[in-house]
C-alpha cells in the first residue's frame, strides 16, 4: 500500500528532472549574448579573445564577453568595428587603454610599473618555503631524553585523556560533557 | 628549548598580518569604483567626434564646428537617473558662464529627450545624440553623467564622472577657464 505512492513519486520526480534537464539543455544557445558574427572565423577568434581580455567597466568582475550591460555591448561593437577596419590586437588594446586606463585589461600588462603584481605570488612563495622548511628543520630537531624524536603531535597539542576516563563517567555515553576539557586539564597539570 | 621558535611563532603571523593589512590598504586606496578610474584623455587631444543634432533636422556636429573654442562636453541620458539630479546645476551654469555646454544623449529615445529638455530646461547650446554609442565609447564614458571640460586646441583638460556639483564646477571647471568666459556676457 506504501508502495504504490512511493513509486510514483519516483517516477514524478525522475520526470521532472528529465524534464529540467532538456530544458537547460535547450536555453543554453539563449545564454550567448552576442548575436553578431565576425564575417571571417579568424576574426571571429581574434574577436572572442580580445573580449575575454578586456573587463566590463561597471561590472568590475565580468569580461566584456560576458556581460549584458549596454556599455559592454557599446564597447564590444567598438572593438568589432576596429577588428573590421584592420586593426591588429596590440592597436586595439592600446585604444581600450587609451581610454579606459589599464584597468579595463584583467590581465596586467607586463611593465616596469606592474612588476611588483607580477612578482609578489613569487617572493610570497618563496617565504613559504623559507617559513615551511624551518618549521620542519626545527621539528626535525627536537628529540626527547632517549635520543627519540618527539611524536609530532605532542608539539603540536597535546591531546587531553579521554573525558570519560577523568570525571568517571559512564562510557557508554557518547556525549562529551564540554565540562569536562577543563577538569581534565587542571588535572594533568597538577 | 630555547625562545628564539617561540618569538619566531608569534612574529611570523604578525609580519603577515600587518603585510596583509598594507596590501588591503593600497587595494581599498586605489580601488577603480566608479568615480575613480581618472581618464587617461586628459592631457590629450579629444577624440574627433560628429553626431547628428536631437532637434532632427538632420544635421551634424561635432569637434571640428568646436575648434578655437573652450566648451563643456557633458554625456547625458533622460534614462540617468543622476542626469535628472545635475540638470538643475548645468540650468544654472548655462546662465552664469559663457562657456558653451555641449551634449551627447547618449543611448537614448530622441523623442523623450526632446520631451525632458523642454519640461526641465535647456542647458546645452547643441544637444547631439549617440545612439549606438560610438562617440561615448571613444570618449572613454562609461557612467553617466560624464563631463569633460576642453580648450581650444582640443585637449581634454579635466572630466568628472557623476553629477556635476556647484563644488566641482567652482574647484575643478571654473578654475581651469580663462576670466573672460566666467561671467556671462549679458
Amino acid at each position: 500500500m506504501t508502495r504504490g505512492p512511493r513509486v510514483a513519486r519516483a517516477r514524478l520526480l525522475a520526470a521532472g528532472a528529465g524534464s529540467l534537464l532538456a530544458l537547460a539543455l535547450l536555453c543554453a544557445p539563449a545564454y550567448a549574448i552576442d548575436p553578431a558574427q565576425m564575417p571571417t572565423p579568424q576574426l571571429e577568434a581574434r574577436y572572442l579573445t580580445l573580449t575575454h581580455e578586456f573587463r566590463c567597466p561597471v561590472c568590475q568582475n565580468e569580461t566584456l564577453a560576458d556581460s549584458d550591460e549596454p556599455v559592454a555591448g557599446e564597447i564590444r561593437a567598438q572593438i568589432r568595428k576596429l577588428l573590421l577596419a584592420g586593426k591588429s590586437d596590440r592597436e586595439v588594446r592600446d585604444y581600450m587603454v587609451s581610454r579606459y586606463t589599464e584597468f579595463i585589461l584583467f590581465k596586467p600588462e607586463y611593465s616596469l610599473r606592474n612588476a611588483w603584481l607580477w612578482l609578489a605570488p613569487l617572493v610570497l612563495l618563496a617565504i613559504g618555503i623559507l617559513v615551511a622548511s624551518r618549521i620542519i628543520r626545527a621539528r626535525s630537531m627536537l628529540v626527547d631524553q632517549d635520543g627519540e624524536p618527539v611524536d609530532d603531535d605532542l608539539i603540536l597539542e597535546p591531546e587531553p585523556p579521554p573525558a570519560s576516563d577523568a570525571i568517571g563517567g559512564s562510557r557508554a555515553d557518547p556525549i562529551v560533557d564540554p565540562r569536562a576539557r577543563p577538569a581534565v586539564k587542571s588535572a594533568s597539570a597538577r | 628549548m630555547s625562545a628564539r621558535p617561540h618569538v619566531i611563532r608569534f612574529l611570523i603571523p604578525i609580519a603577515a598580518f600587518v603585510l596583509l593589512g598594507i596590501v588591503f590598504a593600497l587595494g581599498v586606496k586605489h580601488s577603480p569604483d566608479v568615480g575613480v578610474i581618472k581618464s587617461p584623455l586628459i592631457g590629450k587631444q579629444a577624440p574627433a567626434w560628429s553626431l547628428p543634432v536631437l532637434d532632427g533636422t538632420g544635421q551634424t556636429f561635432g569637434s571640428k564646428d568646436l575648434r578655437g573654442q573652450w566648451y563643456v562636453l557633458n554625456v547625458w541620458g533622460t534614462w540617468c537617473e543622476p542626469c535628472h539630479e545635475e540638470h538643475p546645476e548645468l540650468l544654472a551654469i548655462a546662465r552664469q558662464a559663457s562657456v558653451p555646454i555641449i551634449g551627447i544623449d547618449w543611448n537614448d529615445d530622441d523623442a523623450e529627450a526632446n520631451d525632458f529638455l523642454v519640461k526641465q530646461g535647456n542647458p546645452y547650446k547643441i544637444v547631439t545624440t549617440d545612439h549606438d554609442g560610438h562617440v561615448a565609447i571613444d570618449w572613454g564614458v562609461y557612467g553617466t553623467p560624464e563631463t569633460f571640460l576642453v580648450d581650444p586646441s582640443g585637449t581634454v583638460v579635466f572630466k568628472t564622472i557623476g553629477p556635476m556639483t556647484p563644488q566641482v564646477w567652482q574647484k575643478d571647471f571654473l578654475s581651469r577657464l580663462p576670466p573672460q568666459l566666467l561671467e556671462h556676457p549679458s
